[in-house]
């Protein structure tokens, strides 16, 4: 779908303008550093102008501050109830990073369906627990984004007041090198496999797909189950099982793919049954 | 007649994240979780020390994520041959 991909493009660039550090080699340290861009994008990079929510809450949990705690929850959680993981879908610059590579013709893996819960455990240790326990950002030591988008820019053109010896690269450095070459590895031959396997972000997003005020629907009376919204599908699911699906990023390739127009979209309440007259 | 009141938990959801959002910024929370933008990340661009534990840790992981790094190649290199031949 054009239009989504044209969106995750120009929602990279919305996340990333601060082209002036490229002249001035200074990092943007102004009040929009606060708010939380609703999608993985490091706060490290040097063109960022938000922070990332993942890197923020374990920041909230480091400093124990109960302030920053409920401001990002709330941020992530408003976004979420409103349009559960739509973020995913059609704002996440890693999301379309691993979009971009799965296209490369290599044979492809699919991933088991269990595969979906080591996220919660990411989110859980990595971005609470940890954290929150002994004060240090681990899912931020660990993440591939981090690397991709703050690392290796970082290295290429250091910014200014930050001597070199700072920044000089050791074996934790070449872990997340590591790390980040297995994952965009693994987007070449499974579909969108950070989303499903890793994501902190998209493990809370998540939660409330089943609730969230836009809803995907499937006209089961016009349905035929011809897989065409599995064929389609970034992360790989039967959409006609379950259209509000945990692992769903309602990206809505289903929706403009499926031969019946089985499945819609929109903001809708959640259907309930009728009570008996 | 029973009257039943249904309430969209959507709604809900959004009510209560919206809440503690509002009670975050009120709180301060806002101006927290920035840190001074000159100041570079270090955790998020692999720049950090860690003690003896933690560095065994960090080569342990290191090398579990060389090894599952070598894995997949060798799995799609079978899966190229394996295409080759059909």
């Amino acid at each position: 779908m054009r239009a989504r991909r044209y969106t995750l493009v120009a929602a990279t660039i919305v996340a990333n303008p601060w082209f002036f550090y490229l002249k001035s080699r200074m990092l943007y340290s102004g009040k929009a550093k606060g708010i939380c861009f609703p999608g993985m994008n490091c706060y490290a990079c040097p063109l960022a102008m938000y922070s990332c929510p993942i890197g923020a809450l374990q920041h909230s949990l480091a400093i124990r501050s109960a302030g920053a705690m409920l401001y990002v929850v709330g941020t992530i959680g408003a976004v979420g109830a409103l349009l559960g993981r739509i973020p995913c879908g059609w704002i996440c610059p890693f999301g379309l990073l691993q979009d971009l590579l799965y296209k490369i013709p290599l044979p492809k893996l699919r991933l088991p369906g269990w595969a979906g819960y080591f996220k919660y455990a990411s989110l859980g240790i990595l971005a609470v627990l940890l954290p929150l326990l002994v004060r240090v950002h681990w899912f931020s030591r660990l993440c591939p984004v981090g690397t991709l988008e703050g690392g290796i820019p970082l290295q290429v053109l250091p910014p200014s007041g930050v001597t070199r010896s700072i920044l000089e690269p050791g074996v934790f450095f070449w872990l997340k090198i590591t790390i980040l070459a297995f994952f965009l590895l693994w987007m070449t031959v499974t579909k969108r496999p950070f989303c499903r396997t890793a994501c902190p972000l998209g493990a809370i997003l998540s939660l409330f797909n089943p609730i969230s005020l836009y809803r995907l629907e499937v006209d089961r009376g016009s349905c035929t189950k011809c897989g065409r919204c599995r064929e389609v599908c970034p992360v790989d699911i039967n959409v006609y099982d379950n259209p509000n699906a945990l692992e769903c990023v309602r990206c809505l390739e289903c929706r403009d793919a499926c031969p019946s127009a089985s499945v819609t979209s929109g903001f809708r309440p959640l259907r309930r049954p009728e009570p008996a007259a | 007649m029973k009257t039943v009141l249904r309430i969209n938990p959507g709604f809900i959801a959004l009510a209560a994240m919206v809440s503690l959002l509002v009670a975050g910024v009120f709180l301060g929370g806002f101006g927290q979780t920035r840190t001074n933008g000159s100041i570079v990340c270090l955790d998020c661009i692999g720049i950090f020390q860690l003690g003896r534990t933690g560095t065994v840790i960090g080569y342990v992981t290191l090398s579990a994520a060389a090894l599952l790094f070598v894995f997949l190649v060798t799995i799609i290199a079978h899966r190229v041959r394996e295409r080759g031949k059909a």
